[in-house]
Formats: C-alpha cells, structure tokens, sequence
C-alpha cells in the first residue's frame, strides 16, 4: 500500500504537466491555421500513419541507421582503448588531453561544412559527422573510469608481483567496464544529434530528408509528429541503455 | 606543459607537411589559414558577421539564465512542480536540436527572432536541471538548523537554499554558455541568413576558398572553447572546493 502510494506520488506530476502541456496546446491550436500549429489529435493521427499503417518513419530511420551505427562503432573502437590509455599514462593524457577537451566543448557541427568539402555529400561525410559528436564525450567518460582506479587495488596487485601490465588488464580495465556502459549510452544520444544534424547539413536523406520534406510542403503535423518520433527514440534508447547500467552495475550509482 | 608545446608543434607540423606534400587534396597549410583569416578580419566581415551571429547568442543565452536559474531553484523548493517539469526538461535535453529547426522556422521565420527561440529553448532545459539539482540537494541538516533557530520560511530560502546553490548556478552557466554556442552555430548552419558566421562558411565553400573554410571553422570552435574555459575559471574561483564535481560534463550537447 505505501509502496504504491508512493509511486503514485511519483508517477502523477509529470503526468499533470504533460496534460497541461497538451491542453495548451490544443487551446492554442484551435486559433491557427493548421500548417502553423495542428492541434494534437491531427498530430497523433500522422504519427500513427507514419510508423504503423504507412510506416514511412521506419524505412527512414533504416536509412539513417548506417551513418550512425558505422560512426558511432569507429567512436567506440577508438574512443574507448584511447580514453584508458590516457586515464593510465599521464604522459599520453597530458598530449592527447586538450584536443579531446576542445572538441568536446566546441561546436563541432561547424566541422560538417569541412566534411562535405572533404567528402563530398555521400555516407562518409555522415559517419565523420558521427564520429566527431561522440567520440569526445566516450573518450572521457573512460578516462574517468581508468584514472579513478583504486590505487589500494593497484597496489595490492603489484605487492603480489604483477607485471605493469597485469596491473592494468586485471584491475585498470575492468574498473573501466561500467564507465564503458555510461560512455555508450552518453555517446549513443550525441550519435543521433549528429546524425540528424548531418542529414539536415550534408545529405538530405533519412528521417532528415522526412523534416525538411515536410516543413517545404508545410506538412506540419506531419513534421511534429517526425520530431516526437525523434524525441521517443531518444528517450527509450537512453533509459533502456540506463536500465542495463544499472543492471550490470548496481553497486554504482549513475553518473 | 612542455609536451603540450611539443605535441601542437607536431599537430602544426603534420599539417603543414600534408599541406606541402598532398597538393592534390588542395588542403591549405596553416600560413594560408591565418593568412585568410587576418584578410576576414582587416577588411571587417569576421567582425561585422561575428557581431550578427553574438547578438541573437546574447539575447537567447541571457534570457535563458534569466528564466532558467529562477524556475529551476524553484522546481529544487517545490518538490512537487519540480518532479512535474523535470521529464519535460529531460525530454528536451534529449532532443536533437537541428531537428526542430525546420519547425521553428515555420512559427518563427527566418530573422532574429527564430535563432533567439532556438538558443532560449535549448540552452534553459540544461541551467533550469543544474539549478534544480543544487536546490534539491541542499542538506537536510542545515535546513533543520535553521528551523531549530526559529528561522522562517523566507530566512530559510535566502540565508541556507540560495547561498549553497551559487556554486551550481555558476555551473549552469558554464554548461549553459556552451550549449547556447553549439545552438548557435547549428542555427547558422541550418538557417540561411544574410550576414552571420554560418552565411561567411557557406559562402566560402561555395567558392572552393578552403583555407577561408578551415580559418572560419578554427575560429568559431577556439571561440566555443574558449568562452567554456573562461567561465570554468569563473566557476573555480567562485567555488574552488568543488573542482572536482564540476570538472566533468563540458556541455557539449547538440
């Protein structure tokens, strides 16, 4: 019972904004024309359209994934092994250290004007696009992970006489292992950014081509309910990708 | 400090040795680079775009801390109105920006007005959450200590709440220039205007004058890092004990 009082509390506040939220909207709606703002019935109604009965959202997203999956994979074969590297030798992160930093605080969708310069408006100008958004941020958060090895766990490894590198495959890696997780779900989410951003930028295709595709034939609802697609993808992705966390790693709590 | 010298002269000297060496690629080497950039900037167009594009950043970034701090202070107070807003904020902090762009264009145009919008409206999701998360884990036991010395609900907000949420509103800010930086230069990139950074990028690329490509792109990214690294020092001496908290998360999230 208090278990259950208790997540009532919890469940009913956003539940109060979002229909706030929507109820203002359906108000507003009601005085505009419909390509400026549709009200929300139209909206769901496009949304079910476009994933269930005509499912036109699907064959998009399928076209987008190559981008993101082949640019998020490169950020994650390079950006892990890197970021522990660097979070173990002071050397190589003292070298490497303010690139990834600059990066990671710079608008790098700037670079998406060099990319289409370097090659052309095909899929590699996307997966660099990808690349860039995520890697920094997987670089990181591994990093972290490395550099905040215990050193009684470094110590008591080298008392038994391992080799410099036992030390670090048997105690800097696997307290690396739960940053690995966190460094994939932060870098899955700058992923899609650069995806959408990369197919608005350099190549018109995938769920970027469904946007601008429907904002030219001002197809508003069309296009809202392409933006709540997004927002949804995000979100599950993320709070799946949170709940493994947490499933591999319960002892830790989220960064 | 010395390998840092020495690994940027490197990085230099890379460059410089493919700019020589790969001339079919038509890369620049950095001399070609500065050189373009100081032309940009002696004959006034850098500034004159850079002053376009930092005003709608000023404008939106300002109303966003403006908006952003107070309501999320208020969500750490209010229990109940913050756990309401959080998953909306959330949502939006999610969300891939550019894909938006095509709407706000739609309600805002083309002008000003639209790039205002869409800095303000994704750069108060990320100062609203840092400040709500400051308010809510103000410790119990100073609340409790003052409310054991008769303090009033007034006393308690303005003498424990708001002087153990400075340090996070200076990291809002931090986080909250940062993302404001990167809605900006998307917003030039995905916005045909007539006069701001994004307009100088396309147009030199259109006419294949890389190194005045390179020299923008070099600018707009030391800019970004640079006001970062600026507000980080703010931030440190404003509350250096929490160095170590804050050092992560750059706010790099477009």
């Amino acid at each position: 019972m208090g278990g259950l009082g208790r997540a009532r509390r919890l469940v009913r506040p956003p539940f109060v904004a979002i229909t706030l939220i929507v109820a203002g909207w359906w108000v507003l709606s009601l005085g505009q024309p419909r390509y400026v703002l549709p009200s929300p019935p139209e909206v769901l109604s496009r949304f079910w359209e476009l994933t269930v009965t005509g499912g036109e959202l699907w064959t998009a997203l399928g076209l987008s994934m190559a981008a993101l999956l082949i640019g998020g994979a490169l950020a994650f074969a390079i950006g892990v092994p890197l970021g522990i590297l660097m979070g173990s030798n002071r050397r190589v992160e003292q070298v490497a250290g303010p690139y990834v930093n600059a990066f990671y605080v710079s608008p790098v969708s700037a670079l998406t004007v060099l990319f289409v310069y370097a090659f052309g408006i095909g899929l590699e100008p996307r997966i660099a696009t990808v690349f860039v958004f995520c890697a920094p941020v997987i670089i990181l958060t591994c990093l972290r992970g490395a550099r905040e090895t215990p050193r009684t766990m470094v110590e008591v490894a080298r008392v038994f006489g391992a080799s410099s590198a036992q030390v670090f495959l048997k105690t800097v890696v696997p307290h690396s292992v739960p940053y690995i997780v966190t460094a994939t779900r932060l870098g899955l989410g700058r992923a899609i950014k650069g995806t959408v951003l990369a197919e608005l930028v350099v190549s018109i295709t995938g769920l970027g081509e469904m946007l601008s595709g429907f904002a030219h034939h001002f197809d508003t609802a069309s296009l809202m309910a392409t933006i709540f697609f997004l927002l949804i993808l995000g979100q599950l992705l993320t709070s799946l990708l949170e709940r493994f966390e947490v499933a591999v790693t319960p002892w830790r709590q989220l960064a | 400090m010395k390998a840092r010298l020495a690994s940027l002269a490197v990085v230099i000297g890379v460059w410089w040795w493919l700019s020589l060496g790969a001339s079919s690629l038509g890369l620049p080497g950095p001399v070609q680079v500065v050189d373009a950039l100081g032309r940009l900037m002696s004959s006034g167009r850098l500034m004159s775009a850079l002053s376009v594009t930092l005003g709608s950043f000023a404008a939106g970034g300002t109303l966003a801390i403006v908006i952003g701090v107070p309501l999320g202070i208020f969500m750490g107070v209010r229990r109940s109105v913050g756990l309401a807003i959080d998953p909306v904020l959330t949502a939006l902090y999610v969300m891939p920006f550019s894909a938006v762009i095509p709407l706000f264009v739609l309600w805002f145009g083309i002008d000003e007005m639209v790039r205002l919008a869409f800095i303000f409206t994704f750069t108060v999701p990320q100062v609203a959450i840092v400040c709500y998360q400051g308010a809510k884990s103000t410790p119990t036991t100073l609340v409790e200590v003052a409310k054991t010395y008769l303090a009033t609900e007034r006393q308690i907000f303005w003498k424990v709440i708001l002087p153990y949420e400075v340090p996070f509103i200076f990291t809002s800010l931090r986080l909250g220039v940062g993302l404001a930086i990167q809605a900006m230069v998307v917003a030039e990139l995905l916005i045909q205007s007539v006069r701001g950074l994004g307009f100088l990028l396309q147009f030199a690329s259109a006419a294949f004058d890389l190194a005045t490509v390179l020299g923008v792109i070099l600018f707009i990214m030391l800019l970004g890092a640079g006001a970062v690294a600026v507000m980080q020092r703010i931030e440190t001496s404003v509350a250096p004990w929490r160095e170590g908290i804050s050092a992560d998360g750059g706010g790099s999230n477009v």
